[in-house]
């Protein structure tokens, strides 16, 4: 049996560029995947070849469609084991007092507002299966401001504090919950923004899908409440 | 006191404007002391495991990996539920996980080198036994089942 065999994982923003590698990542283990996302062709692009998979389009900022998403989740498979919170987003922006509400809560609804319901919503069923694993993606810059990017420092801020405190809460549940905290990924976006940048030493997404793996894994039994850093050589 | 101004400032500011600043310090420490209190405490340690306690967590941990591996290999079960319930029943227990057991209560010390030896020596038991079919002919599914139940229930009735 492979190491994920007959285990059950939700991947959010499973269509973008790092949830496509998770995706792929875990299910080359055993693992069956579902998808949730917002785009519903998107999602089943990338179920292709995924074998046990299933999409579920939903908005994550709506609490309500969450909870619905995952119990068909769970009537789907009958189990729910990992959840791997990779949606996001990254914006810069003008100086903040010059932020407006909307891209305030835009990057917060994206980056912490997600984990957050994500998190709410399937944790009832990790406690009811006796255990399970929670990766969330934090960022680097979480650890320290920057200048026109307010927004996000901060909701990526949050979402470590976030997992350290549900660590906390879930420690004897045997659920642990990571994050980590990806430098520059290698995605065309990023290559498109940055052209003059040395891709070399940016992370690939299939690097980071397999610290996630680890981070599912039984191989990190004694890990929770980390934010583990995964900079590449960036 | 430069951490007490950041902490309370205005508490500070009041009790020097009234010229009792050292009184002023004396009203906040149920506040430091509250602030203390949020510090993580660490958890209770839990009372080390008797012999016959010990072995009856190995023995669990066997008949729950016996049961998932015959689903898995004749069942085309693949869900680990038995070991899954005895995790659940570990952790509001006694706050330990299968994984837990394996590696400090099993000879190896290490779950991987126990699951492969516990999977080695059931494949091995399934063969001997004619396989699946051999297994399901001579009742090996209604044994470990029985024997899980038990242990799971002499688990359940531990204090």
């Amino acid at each position: 049996m492979s190491e994920l065999t007959g285990k059950v994982a939700i991947v959010t923003g499973a269509a973008g560029n790092l949830g496509r590698a998770v995706c792929q990542t875990l299910a080359a283990r055993g693992a069956s995947i579902a998808l949730l996302g917002r785009h519903a062709e998107a999602l089943e692009a990338t179920r292709a070849g995924l074998g046990e998979s299933a999409a579920f389009p939903v908005d994550l900022v709506d609490p309500r469609g969450l909870e619905q998403t995952v119990a068909a989740v769970r009537a789907r498979f009958g189990r729910i084991d990992i959840l791997a919170n990779i949606a996001g987003g990254f914006a810069m922006g003008p100086p903040l007092h010059q932020t407006s509400d909307q891209d305030w809560d835009r990057m917060m609804d994206l980056n912490a507002r997600s984990v957050f319901n994500a998190c709410r919503a399937v944790i009832p069923h990790l406690l009811a299966a006796g255990g399970g694993r929670i990766v969330n993606i934090a960022a680097r810059a979480a650890l320290k401001g920057q200048g026109h990017m307010a927004p996000y420092c901060a909701a990526k801020a949050v979402v470590i504090r976030l997992t350290e405190s549900l660590a906390d809460e879930h420690r004897d549940d045997a659920i642990n919950i990571n994050c980590i905290l990806p430098g520059t990924l290698d995605t065309p976006e990023n290559r498109a923004a940055m052209p003059d940048a040395d891709h070399s030493r940016w992370v690939g997404t299939d690097a980071l899908a397999d610290v996630v793996l680890f981070l599912v894994s039984d191989a990190s039994r004694a890990i929770s409440g980390a934010a583990i850093p995964v900079y590449g050589r960036s | 006191m430069p951490p007490i101004m950041i902490a309370l400032p205005g508490a500070l500011r009041q009790a020097r404007k009234r010229g009792h600043a050292w009184r002023g310090l004396s009203l906040l420490r149920p506040a430091l002391l509250g602030l203390s209190l949020l510090a993580p405490l660490p958890a209770p340690a839990q009372p080390p495991l008797d012999e016959s306690t010990t072995e009856l967590l190995v023995a669990a941990v066997i008949a729950a990996t016996e049961v998932d591996l015959y689903n898995a290999r004749c069942r085309s079960d693949q869900s680990g539920r038995r070991t899954d319930n005895l995790n659940k029943l570990l952790a509001s227990k006694f706050r330990l996980t299968v994984l837990k057991v394996q590696d400090d209560l099993f000879p190896e010390k290490s779950y991987r080198r126990a699951q492969t030896r516990l999977q080695e020596e059931f494949l091995a038991r399934l063969k001997a036994a004619g396989g699946c079919p051999g297994a399901k002919e001579a009742g090996m599914p209604a044994e470990l089942g029985d024997r899980y139940q038990a242990l799971m229930r002499e688990i359940e009735r531990l204090p």
